[in-house]
């Protein structure tokens, strides 16, 4: 398959489906100025959206990552919701009951949402390849266990007395990411483009990820030419959920600064849709996610200014990526068509 | 209130959580046998809720509105037929979009009246037979979508198992390749199956909202769609199994609130991961006992006519 005409086509089925979604925003009543002020010029040309659009980028990257990884071994993880709660579960409750001095307390907080990110990916992952249950199926009761979970930290045990909301109390100085002066950006802008650097590497250039393509490809060959498939597909679900549980600490630790309920709502399939419409290369995964960030800021701005939905975020990503699906078609099959056959014969 | 009393109630109430999900797992069946996998019913129902809800206020007629829930599944599904049938684009990414899109559609299109209560559906009553002790209420006094929702699996049953149809419906689902070789029209037999299974979603969604909670408010399905996806498998594709399976949960989702209001100091949200807790048991069982053979063998992927052997 050509690389261009998959960039072509893929291209060509996002801006369909951002015209599609304008139009059907005009219709619900935003006016085309407004569209084009609040979603490009103030997104992507003030330094002000720029800053907000590079801050959620730090995360849609990492999550986009994730959901790649796993992808290559056609593995759904869409539990990343689930993970990055329990990210953010475990970078909270060390932030809250160890606080460790310097920066230390940064890296326990990491560690522990990693570890706490892989086990929730772990069950599924076991499930998967012992019992042969589907990954789309268990990762997703995951999200929703994980969810009520910390509802009831927010609601109950850990809820700020001080507080009238369900909250936890806010993190202290050392357990926050470090600023860099521009808006909300932080640090973690540097650990999200290093893990691009990484996986692109370690994807593109070693022995694992020739591991990881064989068994992407056809996972009985694989294992037939002695690639040891469990070992790679558990270590790639470990690693996936890892990487969504530090997208977990990245939020808490680099934007929101404690817990409170809807951590990481959406997450999840924006993940997905990035890695998806990425084709799984992070690099690519790098690009779009910045694209999608945007797209949160320019969300944010129409429901602040023009009462949308929430939901109107998750219609326009959804809209492109059906778009982009759909396009896909045209690069995969060639329509050929006969000339008015007898009935059940066939090409 | 006595023991016997609190019993009664809450298995009166039962049904009335269970249809939703009942008829929601007879849609995702009729699609699911056909071979294609649907993971948007969470936003399909969502739409059909809101739409089912929307008709409700400016007709005040609940019955147009819950046609009208199935006709905006049906449409929704047929995009989703639309994509992965003729287009075979992958299964599992579109269903995702479509929850996302059903829940952007719903959220944009149904702001004028949420939160506006609508009438619902008066039960039905059997006379003495509704006063029978414990199970009269759950059993004799339903409102007619409760009934209808028996016949519709009962008769999704029979034409699954004892006709034609269903026959033509599973090969579809089992071996593409082979029935159409045979002379089945597997697109043809697809897109009904979705577009079918869509206005089935859809009335779940609207009878979620215009019957049982006599609301829509934005992410009103709450999971509801996804719980059914699991427990499609749980059922193991087959529509009388699907009771079983909508009557725990909805027996749980009709205990929840009432367990509150005895105001027996509860961890409401330990309770409500109950659910997901037990379908993610109840999977491991079902595989332990390596009883899932009647999974439809091509379900999740395109039938492409070039890959016939």
């Amino acid at each position: 398959m050509q690389r261009w005409l998959t960039g072509v086509t893929v291209g060509g089925g996002i801006v369909f489906g951002l015209v599609v979604s304008s139009l059907l925003l005009m219709a619900a009543g935003v006016s085309p100025g407004d569209l084009f002020n609040e979603s490009i010029t103030t997104v992507f040309f003030d330094p002000v959206g720029l800053g907000q659009v590079v801050a959620a980028a730090t995360i849609t990257v990492v999550t986009g990552l994730a959901a790649a990884i796993a992808l290559r071994l056609n593995f759904w993880n869409i539990g990343l919701e689930g993970q990055m709660g329990l990210g953010a579960i475990a970078a909270t409750g060390c932030a809250l009951f160890a606080p460790v001095h310097g920066f230390g307390m940064l890296i326990e907080m990491a560690l522990a949402a990693i570890v706490c990110g892989m086990i929730w990916a772990l069950v599924p992952g076991l499930m998967k390849l012992y019992l042969g249950i589907s990954e789309v199926i268990s990762t997703l009761l995951l999200n929703y266990i994980a969810a009520f979970l910390i509802q009831h930290l927010v609601y109950g045990w850990w809820r700020d007395p001080a507080s009238g909301f369900p909250q936890t109390a806010a993190f202290g100085p050392s357990a926050r990411l470090p600023l860099l002066g521009w808006q909300q950006v932080n640090v973690g802008v540097f650990v999200t483009l290093i893990l691009v650097v990484l996986s692109a590497y370690a994807l593109g250039r070693t022995r694992v990820g020739a591991y990881i393509a064989a068994i992407g490809a056809n996972p009985r060959a694989a294992s037939g030419s002695g690639v040891p498939v469990r070992k790679i597909m558990l270590g790639v679900v470990l690693c996936s959920g890892g990487l969504a549980g530090l997208a977990g600490f990245m939020l808490m630790a680099g934007q929101q600064y404690r817990l409170s309920p809807g951590v990481g709502t959406g997450f999840g399939f924006t993940g997905l849709m990035i890695a998806f419409l990425a084709r799984y290369q992070p690099v690519a995964v790098l690009i779009i996610g910045v694209l999608v960030a945007g797209l949160y800021v320019a969300g944010d701005s129409l429901q602040t200014f023009n009462q949308m939905s929430s939901a109107v975020v998750g219609l326009v990503e959804s809209i492109v990526l059906m778009s982009a699906v759909a396009a896909d078609f045209f690069v995969r099959y060639r329509v050929i068509k006969h000339a008015a056959p007898a009935r059940e014969q066939n090409a | 209130m006595s023991d016997t009393s609190f019993l009664t109630h809450w298995l009166a109430a039962c049904p009335m959580f269970a249809a939703p999900l009942l008829l929601a797992i007879l849609g995702l069946i009729l699609c699911e046998r056909s071979g294609v996998l649907n993971l948007g019913a969470e936003g399909v129902m969502t739409v059909g809720a809101m739409s089912g809800v929307g008709i409700v206020v400016y007709s005040g007629s609940t019955w147009l509105g819950l046609l009208a829930a199935m006709v905006a599944g049906m449409l929704l599904s047929f995009l989703y037929a639309l994509i992965v049938v003729v287009l075979r684009a992958n299964q599992v990414v579109s269903g995702l979009a479509l929850v996302a899109m059903g829940a952007g559609i719903a959220g944009v299109v149904g702001t004028p009246f949420a939160q506006q209560p609508v009438p619902g559906l008066a039960p039905l009553h059997f006379g003495p037979l509704a006063h029978l002790p414990i199970i009269g209420g759950m059993l004799f006094e339903q409102d007619p979508m409760i009934y209808l929702t028996l016949v519709l699996t009962a008769a999704l049953s029979y034409v699954l198992f004892h006709h034609r149809i269903g026959l033509n419906l599973r090969a579809i689902g089992h071996n593409p390749a082979a029935a159409d070789a045979a002379g089945l029209p597997v697109l043809r037999y697809r897109i009904l199956a979705v577009v079918a299974g869509g206005a089935l979603l859809g009335l779940a969604g609207g009878y979620l909202a215009a019957v049982s909670s006599r609301v829509w408010v934005e992410g009103m399905v709450g999971g509801r769609g996804w719980i059914a996806v699991a427990l499609v498998i749980f059922a193991k594709w087959r529509p009388v199994r699907a009771i079983v399976g909508a009557l725990i949960f909805g027996g749980l989702d009709a205990l929840i609130p009432r367990l509150q209001a005895t105001g027996a100091s509860i961890p409401i949200y330990v309770f409500f991961m109950l659910p997901y807790v037990v379908t993610l048991i109840a999977l491991v069982l079902a595989a332990l006992q390596k009883d899932q053979f009647d999974m439809p063998a091509s379900l999740g992927r395109a039938f492409i006519r070039e890959d016939r052997h």
